[in-house]
């Protein structure tokens, strides 16, 4: 298991290695622009002032260096935590990570926890009461949360279910060791909202999981036995069918952060959303470059989280064989 | 088991044949109508679908209102009778605008999922059939595409390439590459290791020939099923991105933005100017997942039930 893990840890640097070399292409695709939006605000210019002001800008940015070289030297910059500077306010990136990402992780969690906490027992009760009532409402519901944006959403439940407790979107955000009731208070209408789509997904997984394994021959077996229909479900059924929920549930957590992205603007909360919003519009390219590679690179680590943990849950798979 | 419905019955009750179907005379309409009884809410979201199709393709003709002739003296009224949205700040019908933002949901949804899709198609039956060192660097490419999250890697090519209507294409057809890469490569290369394929290497067929008469006719069901699944998400992502004031710019009206602007801004004073263009939304991306699940389920016996990923 330490072994499989290990390897499991070392094959994932290739692939942050590779995302990061994907982005790096990606912004760079267009290299003048940058340089030129700084000048003269991205419009085309023809005089000899405006072209060595670009020049001056692309060197002072590293943009005059070869391809190879500048994406080295981020490399490095990454491996010593120094992501650069915002083009435009000139605020340190890991300052910036620093105050706005446990937020968004922290948001992103509490979506995670509220929709499993929710999703778990209806998808459950969906496939026990199979066909009735208790089964058509979750689905009916679960079809309309994963059709409906989650910003609308937001606005909805910023109009009406909020408004009617009173609750309105909070303007300086409390961390939580300082008031945890409070910093609960404020994020829990935006948890719930970006947590609709997630639990939408997992409702239908459970119900599949729990039919497929109901029919089971060890649920007959426990059945026959005479075990109680609720220990059954509990003991027997629940826990086999919850492996693979687990898998995607963890899966969602890259999911979860680049919807927080959105939910944050309407909610006008602090977290990485806003950031890279702006980043992207004002083409603030050392701030998206680094906001979309942390990003990713939680997305890696929670699959990798979660395929070591699938065998924690089911001793049934054998790492032996990777 | 069945997502939609749940009945196991059903699944005897879809014609099989329905994988071989033919576009022609009686038994492709005998097949349609089999497909409609069978999954009548694939049948709705088929019908939502034509409607929305039809206001893409004629909402110029079909609107009561020209969506950008401002009237002041009609300014935010609720819905009624003459405006069934009501209207905005200018005086101009919400209805109207809907109409017009249908064009461009069709429009990006359509035309990201088709290049996505298709490309990703190709390079599924490219990596599939050749195998070798080409699959394993494709896969690996594939495999580093998948884990940048689908939202910040249109973020990051519209940071690059700027928003205009393509590029946010271009930007949200990444999102359907991979998937369609993969689903395509694994038919492919179960079609590879067919008799058939051996029986027309023996007569002598050329690769090419082979990937394009047996191969490829092999894949179709697969890729409609992750074209027909993506499109839901390709007009949620225009939304989003759109939302965030960073998808489709202006003059092209847009659901999404329709939401973030004024809709947000006269929230309390006009709630419908926020609640049309998201029930817009919502609908057209519910009628896409019906269908597509229900197209899932009567074109792939595998896959049914085992839920959108």
């Amino acid at each position: 298991m330490g072994k499989y893990a290990l390897r499991r840890l070392l094959i994932s640097i290739p692939a942050i290695l590779g995302a990061a070399l994907f982005i790096f292409i990606l912004m760079r695709v267009v290299p003048g622009d940058v340089a030129a939006l700084i000048v003269i605000g991205g419009t085309e210019g023809e005089s000899q002032a405006v072209q060595e002001a670009t020049e001056l800008v692309r060197q002072q940015l590293g943009l005059d260096k070869p391809v190879h070289v500048q994406f080295f030297s981020w490399m490095w910059d990454l491996l010593r935590w120094d992501l650069g500077q915002s083009i435009w306010t000139r605020q340190e990136v890991t300052e910036l990570i620093a105050r706005r990402f446990p937020l968004t992780i922290q948001l992103a969690l509490m979506a995670l926890f509220i929709s499993f906490l929710v999703s778990i027992p209806v998808g459950v009760l969906s496939a026990v009461k199979q066909d009735s009532v208790l089964d058509y409402l979750p689905r009916f519901l679960s079809i309309l949360g994963l059709a409906a944006p989650s910003f609308w959403l937001a606005i909805l439940v910023i109009t009406y279910l909020a408004a009617w407790f009173g609750w309105i979107p909070a303007l300086t955000y409390t961390p939580p060791w300082v008031n945890p009731a409070r910093n609960v208070s404020q994020l829990i209408f935006p948890a719930l909202v970006l947590g609709v789509s997630s639990a939408a997904i997992q409702v239908r997984i459970t119900r599949t999981q729990m039919l497929e394994v109901l029919r089971e021959d060890y649920v007959r077996t426990a059945r026959a036995k005479g075990l109680r229909e609720g220990t059954v479900i509990r003991r027997h059924a629940m826990r086999n069918a919850l492996i693979p929920v687990v898998t995607i549930v963890g899966g969602q957590l890259g999911g979860l952060l680049s919807g927080a992205l959105v939910v944050e603007v309407v909610f006008n909360i602090p977290g990485l959303g806003g950031a890279i919003v702006q980043a992207v519009r004002q083409r603030d390219y050392p701030v998206v470059q680094n906001l979309v590679l942390l990003v990713t690179v939680i997305h890696i680590m929670t699959n990798l989280g979660v395929d070591l943990f699938y065998g924690f849950l089911d001793p049934r798979i054998s790492y032996a064989e990777y | 088991m069945n997502m939609l419905t749940g009945k196991a019955k059903e699944i005897d009750a879809v014609p099989t044949g329905f994988i071989g179907w033919s576009l022609k005379g009686r038994r492709y309409r005998k097949s349609l109508w089999r497909f409609l009884r069978a999954k009548p809410l694939g049948a709705i979201g088929l019908l939502v679908i034509v409607l929305t199709l039809m206001v893409a393709a004629f909402g110029n003709v079909v609107r009561p209102y020209d969506p950008i002739q401002m009237n002041f003296l009609e300014r935010l009224e609720g819905p009624s009778a003459k405006h069934w949205f009501g209207t905005d700040p200018f005086g101009r019908d919400v209805f109207s605008s809907i109409l017009g933002g249908a064009r461009v949901s069709i429009y990006v949804g359509f035309a990201s999922v088709t290049l996505g899709a298709g490309l990703g198609g190709i390079w599924g039956i490219a990596s599939g059939y050749l195998g070798g060192k080409f699959d394993l660097v494709s896969q690996r490419l594939v495999d580093v595409k998948q884990s940048i999250p689908t939202l910040a890697l249109a973020l990051a090519v519209v940071a690059t390439f700027g928003n205009s209507l393509n590029m946010v294409v271009l930007a949200i057809s990444l999102g359907a590459l991979g998937g369609a890469v993969r689903v395509v490569r694994s038919q492919a290369i179960t079609v590879r290791h067919t008799t058939f394929i051996d029986a027309a290497r023996a007569l002598g067929s050329t690769d090419l020939r082979i990937i394009l008469r047996h191969v490829l006719p092999n894949c179709v069901a697969p890729w409609i099923i992750v074209f027909s699944a993506g499109l839901g998400g390709a007009i949620l992502a225009e939304a989003s991105l759109s939302y965030l004031g960073v998808g489709v710019p202006p003059p092209h009206p847009s659901w999404g933005r329709m939401l973030s602007g004024l809709g947000r801004e006269y929230l309390m004073a006009a709630p419908w100017l926020s609640f049309a263009p998201g029930l817009a939304i919502m609908v057209v991306v519910l009628a896409f997942n019906l269908f597509g699940d229900a197209l899932r389920d009567v074109l792939d016996p595998k896959l049914r039930g085992s839920g959108r990923r």
